[in-house]
């Protein structure tokens, strides 16, 4: 019998076809909205792991997590570096990590930070950073660490040279292309904004700008014209110590002092006056604010899907007019009526189930193709996530629904068919 | 004594249009070939109704394979005549999109019964049978689509699926209006040849009455009566 249903169907598989293709679509859409959002959090969530509070000069909380952490949005004001030296001493501080942006290599961000990023900073479920390839270099001197999709999309290796370039300009901008940096390492994938950025000693970053009154280019200086490795220049000393910086990655010796330690940080009477960050509780303020449009959107796709689930219910009873003949022989035969209405659940179910797999499939590539084309614009690792359980339950409740909405022409053709089956004239 | 498969008894249907059928006394016997000729709105159709279950008896008693006509439930009637009756249409009878081995085989697909009646053989042998006693060479057609084949070779096929699993009643009806006349003399003798073999009765319903010779009795029907 279940050949007979497959030869049925493929007597009419342009519609099934077609029918298959409209619901694969909206299952697609509802999963890559899905699969986006989680994403989303989860690349938020991981890039800020094991840092206990973010520190910078006053203004927004969120302003300065979204620019510092995840390079988006208006560059926040700088603080003093005597202010990074005042947390650094702090008797509740463990570690602190100093970051300074503004700088860009073909469109990706430079983190000017220290060698103890890769110690402290932490990704997902505190995993340190790993390296895919390295050397005892890292950030000394010129020495430059590429995220895996810097690497990867500029095909860069260990050894290349390549020159930073001042703000975010993806070309044209050359001030600094007579003191190139030396790759000396290249992370492995985060699914994290790190991917695509490139890690440099902050003292290199001054070292870079030196001669600059702030944005503004001075005439450059170039000390080290006659080093043959970059990565052996001495950069320590008063020299090259930065007067300013973006942010500070703070982690604490114990946590239960952290609101007082924002407040101290945060108090009015300090020399300069910062804003301290708890990355958690700020990122459920954001998902909070975008929590109305992800549920507009969730809405809006299950929308899809609902509307889809109601073209195939059309489908199978517009099909059923032309089916009568079909039916009609099983019935004169024999056939029960509920053996009828069960080929056309078996049916909808084979198409739910069909367009659930293409559906799947279509997510997969799709997000593929966006993580090439959008990953570098989203900094998202699309690819990172396969189907959640979620999202298998979602699946298994659209196969259901689906079955479900096959009732209706199967109570239909439970109606018609037997005085079809007697009757020979349709 | 000879088994009555149909009898009806002072048997009464009235239809909202008026119309109305009345059979005092009818009976089909095992084996026995019936024809029911009549013209159009003679009541064929709803006689055949009446015993394939589609419509219940208005009043009388029409008994088909010893139950009640009346009192069985639908699913009852369903077994009851995929078990018993072999149905061949007047035309478009057969799954275009099946080939001719699955069109015949779907004669014993619904039922136990009339599976069981041929275990003594293969189903493939059992349907080569078939339709070699139809005139057609199954070597050539087993795998062929239904859809490929002439009127004629479509109604032969569907005779073999109807005669598959060796049902007690054969109900043909007007299984010839498609054909032209030599395929009718021709398909009527197969038929009455393939039937007589397997021992089934056979109630043939037409309109022509150029047809219903070398039956067993003819029952003419006019304005629904006898």
């Amino acid at each position: 019998m279940l050949g007979l249903t497959l030869r049925s169907m493929l007597s009419r598989k342009l519609s099934l076809a077609l029918t298959i293709v409209t619901l694969a679509l909206s299952v697609s859409l509802f999963l890559t909205i899905e699969r986006l959002r989680i994403s989303a959090r989860d690349s938020f969530d991981g890039t800020v792991s094991g840092v206990d509070v973010l520190v910078g000069a006053r203004g927004s909380d969120l302003g300065l997590l979204l620019y510092t952490v995840f390079q988006i949005g208006d560059a926040s004001p700088s603080m003093r570096w005597d202010s990074f030296l005042d947390v650094e001493k702090d008797e509740r501080v463990e570690w602190a990590v100093p970051i300074s942006l503004g700088d860009s290599h073909r469109g990706y961000r430079v983190i000017a930070t220290t060698s103890d990023y890769f110690d402290h900073v932490r990704i997902g479920r505190g995993r340190l950073l790993a390296f895919r390839e390295k050397n005892e270099a890292l950030l000394n001197g010129f020495g430059v660490v590429l995220g895996s999709e810097v690497a990867r999309n500029l095909k860069y290796t260990m050894g290349a040279p390549l020159a930073v370039q001042h703000g975010l300009a993806s070309a044209g901008d050359d001030s600094h292309k007579t003191q190139p940096f030396i790759v000396t390492g290249i992370l492995q994938p985060t699914g994290t904004p790190v991917d695509y950025s490139l890690l440099i000693h902050i003292r290199a970053f001054e070292a870079i700008h030196e001669g600059w009154n702030g944005s503004v280019p001075g005439a450059t200086i170039e000390r080290h014209a006659d080093v043959t490795d970059r990565t052996t220049i001495d950069l320590s000393g008063p020299t090259f110590e930065p007067s300013l910086l973006t942010a500070v990655y703070v982690g604490l010796k114990s946590k239960r002092r952290i609101f007082q330690f924002v407040e101290d940080i945060e108090d009015r009477d300090r020399a300069e006056p910062l804003t301290g960050v708890l990355p958690g509780i700020t990122l459920s303020q954001l998902w909070l604010l975008v929590s109305s449009a992800e549920n507009a959107l969730l809405i809006f796709s299950v929308l899809i899907v609902v509307v889809a689930l109601a073209g195939q219910m059309t489908l199978l009873v517009a099909t059923l007019d032309l089916r009568r003949r079909e039916i009609a022989i099983y019935r004169a035969m024999g056939a029960q009526p509920l053996t009828i209405a069960g080929l056309l659940v078996v049916e909808a179910a084979f198409i739910s189930a069909a367009a659930a797999a293409c559906g799947v499939i279509l997510t997969l590539g799709g997000t593929w193709i966006a993580s090439q084309v959008l990953g570098a614009f989203l900094k998202l690792d699309l690819n990172a996530i396969m189907l959640l359980p979620s999202q298998i339950q979602a699946l298994i409740a659209f196969v259901s629904v689906s079955v479900v909405t096959g009732l209706v022409p199967a109570m239909l053709a439970y109606r018609s068919s037997l005085q079809d089956g007697m009757r020979s004239r349709f | 004594m000879t088994e009555i498969l149909i009898r009806a008894t002072d048997l009464n249907f009235r239809r909202p249009d008026g119309f109305e059928l009345s059979l005092p006394e009818f009976a089909i016997s095992a084996g026995e070939a019936v024809a029911i000729l009549g013209p159009s709105g003679s009541g064929k159709s709803t006689l055949l109704d009446l015993i394939g279950g589609v419509l219940r008896p208005s009043a009388g008693r029409l008994e088909v394979f010893d139950h009640d006509a009346g009192k069985l439930s639908l699913r009852a009637f369903d077994r009851l005549r995929g078990d018993n009756i072999g149905l061949i249409f007047q035309e478009h009878n057969l799954l275009p999109f099946a080939t001719v081995r699955q069109n015949v085989a779907l004669g014993v697909q619904f039922s136990k019964v009339r599976r069981q009646r041929i275990s003594h053989t293969s189903l493939p042998s059992e349907i080569t049978r078939l339709l070699e006693a139809m005139d057609l060479h199954a070597d050539g057609i087993l795998q062929r689509p239904a859809s490929s084949l002439s009127v004629g070779q479509r109604q032969r096929v569907a005779a073999a699926r109807a005669m598959l699993g060796n049902p007690p009643l054969i109900i043909a009806d007007e299984p010839t209006s498609a054909l032209d006349e030599g395929n009718q003399k021709r398909f009527m003798q197969l038929l009455q040849d393939a039937r007589q073999a397997s021992g089934s009765a056979l109630l043939f319903v037409t309109h022509d009455p150029r047809l219903v010779e070398d039956f067993d009795r003819l029952i003419e029907l006019e304005g629904g009566q006898i």
